[in-house]
């Protein structure tokens, strides 16, 4: 696969793993955020029905008590009394399912003391209720005025355990709101910036790419240039070399094209050369098969073949097709149209030691080529 | 640029999903006429104190405009709860008990964020308030309106149909 659909699949790969972990971070965080509000909310509520049990228990209670002031029997006093235990037991209980919530000592502090009011108060009636009779002197006043305490106590305990728990929750569930919105923004801020810095990477590249085109092509011909010539030639001969493999380099020159020039215009040589490097390149298409603008009007083709003929049947083609471009080239008085002149040398050759050797030799049987009358290929020895 | 753009978005809605954006319902004088009733059911004892509908309207009366938790919405006119406890005969208190016709009974703090905006209304939308629409009072917190529709305090000391307030301490 291409270095640069890779870089690009790795990006594109990287972004959308990112993107779905972001989304799946923010459902899990709602979720939990979610799942702390409602327990909040639960554990205030089962606070809250304690405190209205409280005040419906302390009902109870008043109206048995009224009963047993208005008729003092024995059966009416065992009942205020089971009342009033029952309701004794309240302000332990909503003592420890306050401790329960974790409210800060700071809030809770005025409601524990009207608990311990409230504890006190009803320990007094029970003792009221267990030491004297309901006829006795001044019993009447005490447990009315012990009643109408209770009452006051209990709306107040419903009243600010109602607002302490409220603000609880709320503080509690502003905090989850703000860090949920918080934690959402950031995770969004995360992946537009992984955004931005993949398409500056992409930018990166595609003028690493860029720069790097402009470094190894012809700028006329969008062939590869003399630099690139320069690198790919010394490797594959190496390569070659050391395999001693089956290597041909074709050297090509326009025939003529000083003439062209003069007698055409430089925008139609420019044009010419354009159109046979565009023959190189449909002949030059097998992997391993290279082709270069050299400088001028002079090419170069580097090509792997199974045996020595194969050079010489593509050089062949080269000619023709070039030929067939039709280019009229009228002071050529043998062709009349553009041709071009190929000295080709070709690995194995034992006379062949350096890449220096190799590229010398196709010069030499270009020479031959041009001074054998042009429009023809020549195989260096 | 374009960056220090997002960023500046980011911020804005940083800084936004922390503010609170609550504001109270105004509280201002009312001087459009009174409405009048049988003045059957209007009564309200203050520390032990009858008063009924004509000596509610006789103190300094306002208005107030918004929505409530419970559905209701218009403009309320009532008496400050401050005025009305001073006239019943409570000049100081730390805490009074607040007893509804429904038996429901809170307390009210001195020290309560809003008391001196909280309105005892009996009237909505130029009507006076039913038994039945939360009257003959409403003990109504004009500060807490907004907040409690954003889902945030408590409607606890929302009386309704307020008949009796005493003194505690």
């Amino acid at each position: 696969m291409p270095n640069h659909i890779r870089k690009r699949l790795f990006f594109g790969l990287t972004a959308l793993i990112y993107s779905v972990l972001c989304i799946w971070l923010i459902v899990a965080l709602n979720r939990t955020l979610d799942d702390a509000k409602l327990q909040m909310k639960e554990m205030t509520r089962s606070f809250l029905i304690d405190v209205v049990n409280t005040q419906s228990e302390f009902a109870t209670l008043k109206r048995q008590m009224n009963k047993t002031l208005t008729t003092p029997s024995a059966q009416n006093l065992s009942a205020s009394i089971t009342n009033q235990q029952q309701l004794a037991s309240r302000s332990s209980l909503l003592i420890n399912s306050l401790r329960r919530l974790n409210v800060p000592d700071i809030m809770q502090g005025a409601y524990i003391e009207e608990l311990t009011q409230f504890d006190t108060l009803i320990r007094d009636l029970g003792t009221l209720l267990n030491t004297s009779t309901p006829l006795s002197q001044g019993y009447n006043a005490k447990a009315q005025n012990l009643l109408r305490q209770l009452e006051y106590s209990v709306a107040f305990l419903f009243t600010e355990g109602s607002e302490l728990l409220n603000d609880k929750a709320n503080r509690h569930i502003k905090v989850l709101n703000t860090l949920s919105t918080t934690l959402s923004v950031l995770a969004a801020t995360v992946l537009v910036m992984f955004a931005g810095l993949s398409l500056a990477l992409r930018k990166v590249y595609q003028q690493k790419t860029g720069l790097q085109k402009l470094a190894t092509e012809d700028a006329l011909t969008s062939l590869r240039n003399r630099r690139s010539f320069n690198e790919i030639f010394t490797l594959e001969f190496a390569r070659a070399k050391r395999a001693n493999g089956q290597l041909s380099f074709l050297m090509l020159d326009v025939d003529r094209f000083k003439m062209f020039n003069d007698t055409y215009g430089h925008a139609r040589g420019d044009e010419a050369l354009v159109r046979v490097a565009e023959v190189l390149r449909h002949s030059m298409k097998r992997q391993g098969d290279w082709a270069f603008r050299l400088g001028g009007e002079e090419f170069g083709c580097l090509m792997i073949t199974e045996n020595k003929t194969g050079a010489q049947d593509m050089a062949k083609r080269i000619l023709a097709d070039v030929i067939n471009l039709n280019i009229v080239h009228n002071t050529d008085q043998e062709a009349g149209v553009l041709t071009i002149s190929i000295g080709i040398a070709q690995l194995p050759n034992a006379e062949i030691r350096s890449e220096v050797d190799f590229y010398r030799i196709a010069d030499e049987a270009l020479y031959t080529a041009k001074k054998s009358g042009r429009n023809r290929f020549c195989i260096g020895a | 640029m374009t960056y220090f753009r997002c960023l500046a978005v980011i911020a804005t809605l940083v800084l936004s999903a922390y503010g609170n954006g609550v504001f109270a319902a105004e509280v201002t004088p009312f001087t459009g006429p009174q409405v009048t009733g049988s003045g059957k059911g209007y009564d309200i004892s203050i520390e032990g104190k009858r008063l009924g509908l004509a000596d509610i309207q006789s103190l300094p009366t306002y208005q107030t405009t918004l929505k409530t938790a419970f559905g209701l919405e218009g403009t309320f006119v009532g008496v400050k709860l401050l005025d009305a406890l001073q006239d019943g005969g409570i000049k100081d208190f730390k805490s009074i008990f607040v007893r509804a016709a429904n038996d429901y009974k809170i307390t009210v703090m001195s020290k309560d964020a809003g008391i001196d905006q909280a309105l005892l209304a009996y009237s909505l939308n130029g009507k006076l308030l039913t038994l039945n629409d939360k009257g003959p009072y409403w003990l109504i917190w004009p500060q807490y309106a907004e907040a409690l529709l954003a889902g945030e305090g408590s409607t606890v000391k929302w009386s309704w149909s307020v008949v009796d307030i005493r003194k505690i301490k």
